[in-house]
C-alpha cells in the first residue's frame, strides 16, 4: 500500500472523512466501471459506488494495513453489483472471468500507450457513432431512449454501438502497429 | 441446446456489454465463450475497452460522483453518531424532584426547630425562614410519556430516510446502504387484499408496541430494505444463540449472504472458516453448505462442493428420497484435478454413487437435498443421472391423486411428508414443486411440460396463501390452514415459484403479497415470533430469505441441454 494512501487510511479510520474522500477518489472511475460491467446499468452503477463507499467507510476499521485497498472496495463493489444486477435483470453475468481479469490491475485502464491509443480513436469518433458512444457511455442514456433520439430502431443502435466497438478494437491496432511496425 | 456462431457471439458480447442481452442469449454466449478462444480474446479486448470508456465517462462525472460519496458519508456519520449518543426518546431528563424534596425537608425542619407557639416575639417571625409554600428554585415537570408526543406522519415506505430508524438498528452493520435516491423495490407490494391486483403498497397505519419496561415506541411503516435491515440486526445479535441452539450455521451464514452482508465481514469469515472445516454429517446442512458455497465463488470451492455432492449421493435412500443424514466415508476421497493454466470456468468433476442410503428418508429432507443437488450441477459436478431420476420417480408416484383429474389433463395435486394418504399441504407442495424442477433442470428437461411440475403449482394456485401453511398439516391432528412451519412454508413457496419461473402464482403476485405479510407480521426487534413448530431463529432466517428473493433462478427451458 502506498505511503499516502497509508496515511490517508489511517487518518480515515480515525473518523476523518475528507481522508476517505481523499483515498477514494483515484479509485472512483474504476469501481464505477467495474460496477456498471457486472451490473450492467449505467445509474445502478452509481448508486452502487455510493454505496461501496458507503460500506468502505463504516468496515475501514476491518482493513488491516497489508491488505490491498483497491482489492478490497472492488470485493465491496462487485456484492452490491450483482444485487442491483438481480434486481434488474435476472440474466447470469457473461465472462465473469474475464471481467476479474480486466479489472485485476486498480491503476486506469487508459494510462498506457495502449488506452491512451484508444482514447485518441474514441475522440477521432464523428458523427452517429460519436454520438451513439457519447449518449451510452458518458450520459447514461438507456438504449431505446437513445434509438429514439437518434431516430433509429432499438436493434439498430444495438448494431451500431457493436460497430463502433470493432471500429475502436481496429483503430487501436492500426495506431500501435503504426508505432511499432515490427 | 441452441449454438451461437462467432459473428453472433460477437453481437451477443456487444449487447452484454450494453446491459441488454436476453437470458436465453445469455447463457448460449456463455456456452460459446467457454469452448471459443478467439471469442474469449476479443471478449477481453471488449471489456477492457468498455473499463476504458466507462473509466473516461466516470471522470467526466467525478463532482457528481463525489458529491454521491460525501452525501453518504454524511449521512454515516449522523448515523455513528446517533448510535454513540443514548437516544434521546429514551434518555430519561435528569430529575431535580429529589433536591425539591431535600429542600422541602430542610424548610420543614428548620421550622418546626425554629416554631415557638408561645412566643410572641416578633423577632422571630423576622427570622430568615423562607417560606416553604414557594415554588423557589425552577422545579422542572416530570418528562412527559414518549407516548404522549404525536409521532411525525410517517412518510410513504418508499420515500422513507435511509437512515436505520432506531440507534439499535444504527449500530448494527446494516447489510445494505440506502442509495440516496428513493429506495428502489424490486416489485410493486400489494395490499392484504389477496386478489390479484398490482395496487402499490399500502401505508398501514402506525403500530404501537410495547418495548419493554413500561416504555412505548411507535412502529413506523417499513420498506422491505428496512424489514431485512432490522431483521439482520436482530439475527446479528443472536448470532452466538443461533449457533447454540440452532447448529445450523449454513442458514445462517446463507441468509446472511442472501441479505447482503459482504464475504469480507469478520462473522462471515468466522462462520465460513467453522463450516468450511466441518465434518459432513447432515444432509440439511451439506445442502445448505452447497447452496452458500456455489453463490459465494464455486471456482474455489469447487472441491467441498463435489464433497457435498458426494455425501448427498451417497445418502439418498433407496426409495429416491433423503433422510437426515449420515457420514460418508468416500467424501474424503473425493478429487478434483488442479486447473490447467489456461483452463477458464469450472471444471466437470463426476460424482458416482459408492454407497446406499437408508430405504426411505422424508420429503423435507428431501426437498433440501435436492436444492443443493442444484447447487453442486451449477458448479460443475457432474451428478449421476440415476440419482436424479430416481429422485423425480419418487415426487411423481408420491404425489397426490385426489382431484380425479386424469393425465394427461391437469388437477390441483400436491404433497405431504411422505408416501400416504393424507392431504397434501402448503410447506410439502411448494418443496415438491422445487423439487422436480430442479430434477428436470438438472436432466435437461422442460419443466414447464412436467404434468406433475404443473399439478403442484395448481395446487399452490387453488390453495394460494400467503397468511398460513394452507391445508391439513399432518403433524398436528391434519389442522387446517395453520401457523404450523409457517414461515418455512412462505420460503417454500418463493423456491417454487422463483425456480418454476412465475410471478404469478394462481393469478396472485406471490413475491408483493408474501412481502407485505411478512413484513406486517415483522416484530419491533426485527424477529419474526416462531411459526408452531419452527423456531423464532430459524422462521427470521426463512423470512428474510423470502423477502431476499434469495433463490436464484434458472435458465431458460429452451436453454437446458438435454441429458441422453
Amino acid at each position: 500500500m502506498p505511503d499516502t494512501e497509508s496515511r490517508l487510511l489511517h487518518a480515515a479510520q480515525g473518523g476523518d472523512a475528507k481522508a476517505f474522500e481523499k483515498v477514494l477518489r483515484p479509485h472512483l472511475a474504476m469501481l464505477f466501471a467495474y460496477s456498471k460491467a457486472i451490473c450492467g446499468d449505467f445509474h445502478a452503477a452509481e448508486d452502487v459506488v455510493q454505496e461501496t463507499a458507503q460500506i468502505a467507510y463504516r468496515k475501514l476499521n476491518f482493513l488491516i494495513p497489508e491488505a490491498d485497498f483497491a482489492g478490497w472496495l472492488k470485493a465491496i463493489a462487485r456484492r452490491q453489483a450483482l444485487a442491483a444486477r438481480r434486481s434488474l435483470t435476472k440474466t447470469n453475468l457473461v465472462a465473469d472471468d474475464v471481467i476479474e481479469r480486466v479489472y485485476q490491475d486498480p491503476a486506469p485502464a487508459a494510462s498506457g500507450r495502449r488506452g491512451e491509443a484508444l482514447t485518441e480513436c474514441i475522440d477521432s469518433l464523428e458523427g452517429r457513432a460519436a454520438v451513439a458512444v457519447k449518449g451510452h457511455y458518458f450520459d447514461g442514456v438507456k438504449l431505446g431512449e437513445l434509438a429514439d433520439r437518434m431516430g433509429m430502431s432499438p436493434v439498430a443502435i444495438r448494431q451500431l454501438l457493436h460497430r463502433v466497438r470493432v471500429l475502436l478494437l481496429e483503430c487501436v491496432r492500426r495506431r500501435l502497429s503504426a508505432e511499432n511496425p515490427t | 441446446m441452441r449454438k451461437f456462431s462467432c459473428d453472433e457471439a460477437r453481437a451477443g458480447l456487444s449487447d452484454a456489454l450494453a446491459g441488454v442481452i436476453g437470458r436465453p442469449e445469455a447463457n448460449v454466449l456463455e456456452a460459446h465463450l467457454l469452448e471459443c478462444d478467439p471469442c474469449r480474446s476479443l471478449a477481453e479486448l471488449f471489456f477492457w475497452q468498455d473499463r476504458v470508456l466507462n473509466e473516461l465517462a466516470a471522470q467526466a462525472r467525478m463532482e457528481t460522483l463525489m458529491a454521491r460519496v460525501r452525501e453518504s458519508l454524511t449521512r454515516t456519520n449522523q448515523v455513528a453518531v446517533a448510535a454513540e449518543e443514548p437516544s434521546t426518546r429514551f434518555r430519561r431528563r435528569p430529575s431535580y424532584g429529589w433536591l425539591v424534596a431535600a429542600a422541602g425537608f430542610v424548610l420543614v425542619l428548620a421550622g418546626v426547630l425554629l416554631w415557638k407557639p408561645a412566643s410572641k416575639d416578633n423577632s422571630l417571625t423576622k427570622a430568615p425562614v423562607p417560606d416553604v409554600r414557594e415554588p423557589a428554585p425552577e422545579i422542572p415537570q416530570p418528562e412527559p410519556q414518549d407516548t404522549v408526543q404525536s409521532p411525525p406522519e410517517p412518510p410513504p415506505p418508499e420515500l422513507l430516510p435511509p437512515v436505520p430508524p432506531s440507534p439499535a438498528v444504527a449500530e448494527s452493520n446494516s447489510p445494505k446502504p440506502v442509495p440516496a435516491t428513493p429506495v428502489r423495490q424490486p416489485e410493486p407490494v400489494t395490499t392484504k387484499n389477496e386478489t390479484p391486483t398490482s395496487a402499490p403498497i399500502q401505508t398501514p397505519p402506525p403500530v404501537r408496541a410495547s418495548a419493554g419496561a413500561g416504555a412505548e415506541v411507535v412502529a413506523k411503516p417499513k420498506t422491505l430494505d428496512e424489514a431485512v435491515r432490522s431483521g439482520m440486526a436482530y439475527l446479528r445479535a443472536k448470532a452466538s444463540v443461533f449457533a447454540r441452539e440452532s447448529k445450523n450455521d449454513e442458514l445462517l451464514l446463507w441468509t446472511y449472504l442472501q441479505a447482503g452482508v459482504q464475504e469480507s465481514d469478520p462473522e462471515v469469515q468466522a462462520a465460513l472458516k467453522l463450516i468450511l472445516e466441518k465434518k459432513l454429517e447432515k444432509t440439511y446442512n451439506v445442502a445448505l453448505m452447497a447452496m452458500l458455497l456455489e453463490d459465494l465463488d464455486r471456482v474455489k470451492y469447487q472441491k467441498r462442493l463435489a464433497q457435498c455432492a458426494q455425501f448427498l449421493v451417497d445418502n439418498q435412500c433407496a426409495n429416491g428420497q433423503w433422510h437426515y443424514g449420515d457420514p460418508s466415508i468416500f467424501v474424503e476421497s473425493v478429487v478434483v484435478p488442479p486447473l490447467p493454466p489456461k483452463f477458464k470456468g469450472v471444471r466437470k468433476v463426476p460424482v458416482t454413487k459408492k454407497r446406499d442410503g437408508p430405504a426411505t428418508g422424508d420429503n423435507s429432507n428431501t426437498m433440501y437435498a435436492l436444492l443443493g443437488l442444484r447447487a453442486c450441477n451449477d458448479a460443475g459436478i457432474v451428478l449421476p443421472a440415476a440419482s436424479i431420476e430416481l429422485a423425480a420417480k419418487w415426487w411423481r408416484e408420491t404425489q397426490s391423486k385426489g382431484s380425479g383429474v386424469k393425465a394427461p389433463a391437469v388437477g390441483a395435486e400436491g404433497w405431504c411428508y411422505s408416501r400416504h394418504d393424507h392431504k397434501p399441504y402448503g410447506s410439502m407442495t411448494a418443496g415438491g414443486v422445487g423439487s422436480l424442477v430442479i430434477c428436470d433442470y438438472i436432466l435437461g428437461r422442460d419443466w414447464k411440460k412436467d404434468r406433475e411440475v404443473a399439478c403442484g403449482m395448481e395446487w399452490l394456485g387453488k390453495n394460494f396463501s400467503v397468511t398460513v401453511n394452507p391445508g391439513p398439516y399432518e403433524h398436528a391432528n391434519m389442522e387446517e390452514n395453520s401457523q404450523h412451519q409457517y414461515y418455512y412454508y412462505m420460503y417454500g413457496l418463493e423456491r417454487a415459484a422463483i425456480l418454476y419461473g412465475t410471478e404469478q402464482v394462481g393469478g396472485f403476485a406471490w413475491y408483493p403479497k408474501s412481502c407485505q405479510a411478512l413484513i406486517d407480521a415483522q416484530r419491533p426487534d426485527g424477529s419474526w415470533k416462531a411459526a408452531q413448530g419452527g423456531s423464532e431463529l430459524n422462521d427470521t432466517c426463512f423470512a428474510v430469505l423470502t423477502l431476499r428473493k434469495a433463490t436464484r433462478a434458472l435458465p431458460d427451458v429452451a436453454t437446458v441441454t438435454p441429458k441422453k
